[in-house]
């Protein structure tokens, strides 16, 4: 009796073993990691004193990403710490844990996700949640997502959850519920008779709903909050449009001082490409298009939809001193950008050909008039105020030209233009009240000289001219790379220009960075000015600082 | 495609339609706030250069009577936007030493103006209130039994320019912990430039002629005022009386002027009770 017991357990335990060869064969696990880590220290011109750091010298951000997949099963988590955050970063992420958790169940035809999921709706107009590390925003629905292909280019989706608030747990009667369908039809894959034709035709279509108790004593808030939105993208061979329309139903709430007006989004793109030649052109309004999950909330936080951005997102040092915040209340604006390549071997385009992108974008505040006239602009507890659609108003938040031309001189020597015209409204975008636009001139200058294949030098020589804020600015930065795998780096950004003449301070940096396979640390020392921060046109605070960053990052 | 899908697709979106609530007006709840003794004080964070404080001004003053005049509103000017500018139109300094000193300990220059503190109650952790959030930040304070009664009591000689305030505060609940009472003079009708970007305002960019109301003048008892339970447990019925003297500025108008007087818990600032009286009655 013993033998065959013993003799059982064997088997079973060989049996087990045996599969578990084969289950961990047929299992993988990725994951990627960062901590970025800031020192502080004192800095008398910048009037940072030990009183102001007081004791506070020290700021860590750190993640790691883990996911697990199995066959058609995949899970996985996100580990976060902010012990504490860095400076800028919104001091109620101060914590660690997991905020993110889940798992997902894929077949042919079907998805199914339970926990936390990033999603999007079209262009995002009601719906898109997603994570952006340098902002420290993170807008993920906790909850459930169903996504279904029955046939190859018609798409369904469905979402119910709620969204993260920091570290926050959901609470009955706290922020609200969540929850939407979208629905995309391909023509061109669902059709055999479109399967080849020139026209490529995809509409869609989203509604989403929020639900949050009415806890608020003074106003009577709708519990249930939706907003609908149709799109289609069109492409006729060499030309290409898209466009959707979105329609919020009354959203009273902080952000837009308890109006109950209706909100709108609209958005428009047009695009031509051919060889050397691509013209895109867009057309956007916003108007009190602010939706959030807690009618309480400001800042970057539990919004449930996102407005596309529409302006150049520069990345030069002085060029990216003025970025532009999209304005959920309200704004209209258009894009026009030309790129060109002069063919190679002219006259103008020389012997490698030249490069040519031409940007305009403008964004006003919408119109807005007086629903009546005992009521205010804007007023709280009212419709707030009307506006004609295609109106402009008066008042500019953002004008920006670019142009830039990209030349190679030879086999080791190119070279990049930038000249960008801007003019800002700190009042609005920075909510720098009472403070005058800024009218700025920029001009960047950035030369790259390969010595070997190997071996690279980049200089940056950039110059900010204007009357207003700080008045005028100059950098230069220099960059010797050895590739794979270091990169050393010195900056200065000098506000020579500075009417208060103990304001005008070097903003100097140093860095260096090695990088190994999938794995990469780097190193700076030095004054990060005062700003802002933008990843498509949602915006955090940079305070001025002074220290030593550490970041290291890495993958499998 | 099977018609199962489309079934599926018309009943989610059909679940998704529903979840829309049109709201009527009035938008504001029917509560009637005539009724009961506690008030609230809202408090102003200004300054004549800040374009959008007029507006918020606006706002505290159609809540004023939205609840029955049951807010005591006190605009105390502070921070970036108060400063004086060598532009004669902004060089006074309406600044004081105690709303420079709660701008900087509650934070309300750094947040922007302009803000506010109402009762100086912090929500989610901050005590700064976005004029959006006023009203619904002072409605719930409303709906609660006072804890206690001020009687505000002045006399002006004005001969002597020489204001005595008696401040009589009657308990009616039992609480623990150092109560402190803060005397304020505030003053209304003060003449003077603010930049402005609401034409219901006034001119704009600048109103050359706007109307400061409930400006913060000064205090009578310190910047965080003084105790008046020495720490004591108090209980219902007790009663404690407080009186000061100010001697008036010229430029401080009594006929204008209000005593402003509140008590608030020491350990978290948090207002129990704030009264309002004109200087001469």
């Amino acid at each position: 009796m013993k033998k065959i017991v013993f003799i059982s357990a064997v088997l079973y335990f060989m049996a087990t073993a045996l599969h578990a060869q084969d289950f961990l064969k047929r299992s993988e696990v990725h994951g990627s990691f960062e901590t970025d880590v800031m020192f502080y220290q004192p800095d008398n011109a910048l009037g940072i004193t030990d009183s102001t750091i007081n004791g506070n010298n020290f700021g860590f951000n750190a993640f790691a990403d883990i996911i697990y997949t199995l066959d058609n099963f995949s899970a996985g988590f996100r580990y976060e710490a902010y012990l504490p955050p860095i400076a800028g970063f919104d001091t109620q992420l101060e914590g660690q844990g997991f905020p993110y958790l889940w798992a997902t169940y894929n077949t042919e035809k079907y998805s199914f996700t339970v926990g936390n999921f990033y999603e999007q709706f079209g262009n995002g107009l009601v719906l898109r949640t997603y994570q952006e590390w340098s902002l420290g925003y993170d807008n993920s629905i906790n909850g459930v997502r169903v996504v279904a292909e029955p046939v190859k280019g018609l798409i369904f989706k469905g979402v119910y959850g709620t969204q993260r608030y920091y570290w926050s747990k959901w609470e009955k009667n706290g922020r609200g519920v969540v929850k939407g369908v979208d629905a995309e039809l391909n023509f061109n894959d669902v059709f055999k008779f479109m399967s080849d034709a020139k026209l490529q035709l995809t509409l869609g279509g989203s509604a989403v709903s929020k639900y949050q108790a009415d806890n608020n004593p003074f106003y009577k808030m709708p519990k249930n909050v939706g907003a609908f939105a149709g799109r289609f993208n069109i492409g006729i061979g060499k030309f290409n449009f898209t466009s959707e329309y979105a329609y919020k139903i009354n959203d009273p709430s902080a952000v837009n001082n308890y109006i109950y007006k209706d909100g709108q989004g609209f958005i428009f793109t047009g695009s031509y490409s051919t060889t050397g030649l691509g013209v895109f052109a867009m057309f956007k309004r916003y108007d009190n298009m602010s939706y959030k999950s807690d009618q309480a909330v400001t800042g970057n936080a539990l919004d449930i939809n996102y407005l596309p951005a529409l302006t150049e997102d520069h990345t030069y040092m002085l060029a990216a001193m003025y970025p532009y915040a999209t304005q959920p209340n309200g704004e209209i604006g258009f894009q026009v950008q030309v790129n060109y390549k002069i063919p190679k071997k002219t006259w103008l385009g020389g012997k490698y050909g030249t490069g040519i992108e031409i940007n305009y974008s403008q964004i006003n505040d919408i119109d807005r008039q007086k629903v009546n006239d005992t009521t205010g602009i804007n007023q709280n507890g009212t419709l707030g105020y009307t506006s004609e659609f295609f109106k402009f108003g008066k008042t500019i938040f953002n004008r920006d030209l670019t142009v830039k031309i990209d030349k190679k001189f030879s086999k080791n020597l190119k070279g990049i233009y930038t000249y960008i015209n801007q003019q800002y409204n700190q009042d609005v975008v920075l909510g720098h009240t009472g403070e005058p636009n800024v009218f700025a001139h920029i001009g960047v200058i950035d030369m790259t000289y390969k010595f070997t294949s190997k071996k690279a030098l980049r200089v940056e020589l950039q110059g900010l001219w204007t009357k207003e804020d700080k008045q005028d600015w100059a950098a230069l930065m220099f960059e010797y790379t050895i590739s794979p795998h270091w990169f050393f780096s010195i900056a200065d950004q000098y506000n020579y220009g500075n009417d208060i003449a103990e304001d005008r301070l070097h903003y100097y940096t140093g860095s260096f960075g090695y990088t190994y396979k999938t794995t990469r640390v780097s190193v700076t020392y030095g004054r990060q000015r005062e700003g802002v921060v933008c990843v498509g046109g949602v915006c955090r605070q940079v305070p001025a600082s002074n220290g030593f960053s550490i970041t290291l990052s890495s993958n499998f | 495609m099977k018609i199962r899908y489309l079934l599926l697709l018309v009943l989610a979106a059909v679940v998704v339609f529903n979840s829309c609530e049109k709201v009527d007006p009035p938008y504001i709840e029917n509560v009637d706030y005539c009724s009961g003794d506690k008030k609230v004080l809202l408090e102003d964070y200004t300054g004549h250069q800040c374009v959008n404080c007029p507006t918020a001004a606006l706002l505290a003053h159609t809540l004023q009577d939205d609840f029955c005049d049951r807010v005591v509103i006190m605009a105390v000017h502070a921070g970036y936007f108060a400063q004086p500018t060598s532009d004669p139109l902004f060089s006074s300094d309406y600044r004081t030493e105690a709303g420079n000193t709660w701008d900087t300990f509650f934070g309300n220059g750094a947040q922007g103006n302009p803000n506010g503190l109402v009762n100086r109650i912090p929500i989610n952790d901050n005590y700064v209130i976005s004029p959006g959030n006023w009203g619904t930040a002072i409605a719930p304070l409303l709906q609660q039994p006072a804890e206690a009664k001020m009687l505000i009591k002045n006399e002006f000689n004005s001969s002597t320019k020489k204001l005595t305030t008696k401040v009589t505060t009657t308990f009616l609940e039992s609480m623990e912990g150092n109560i402190q009472l803060l005397v304020c003079l505030t003053q209304d009708s003060i003449v003077s430039a603010q930049k402005n970007n609401n034409p219901d305002a006034g001119q704009t960019p600048v109103e050359e002629n706007y109307v400061h109301m409930h400006m913060l003048r000064t205090t009578l008892n310190g910047n965080w005022g003084e105790s008046v339970n020495g720490g004591n447990t108090v209980s219902n019925g007790d009663v404690f009386v407080k009186e000061y003297t100010l001697e008036f500025k010229e430029e401080w108008i009594p006929k204008n002027c209000h005593i402003v007087a509140f008590i608030y818990h020491e350990s978290n600032k948090n207002v129990i009770q704030v009264e309002e009286s004109p200087v001469l009655n």
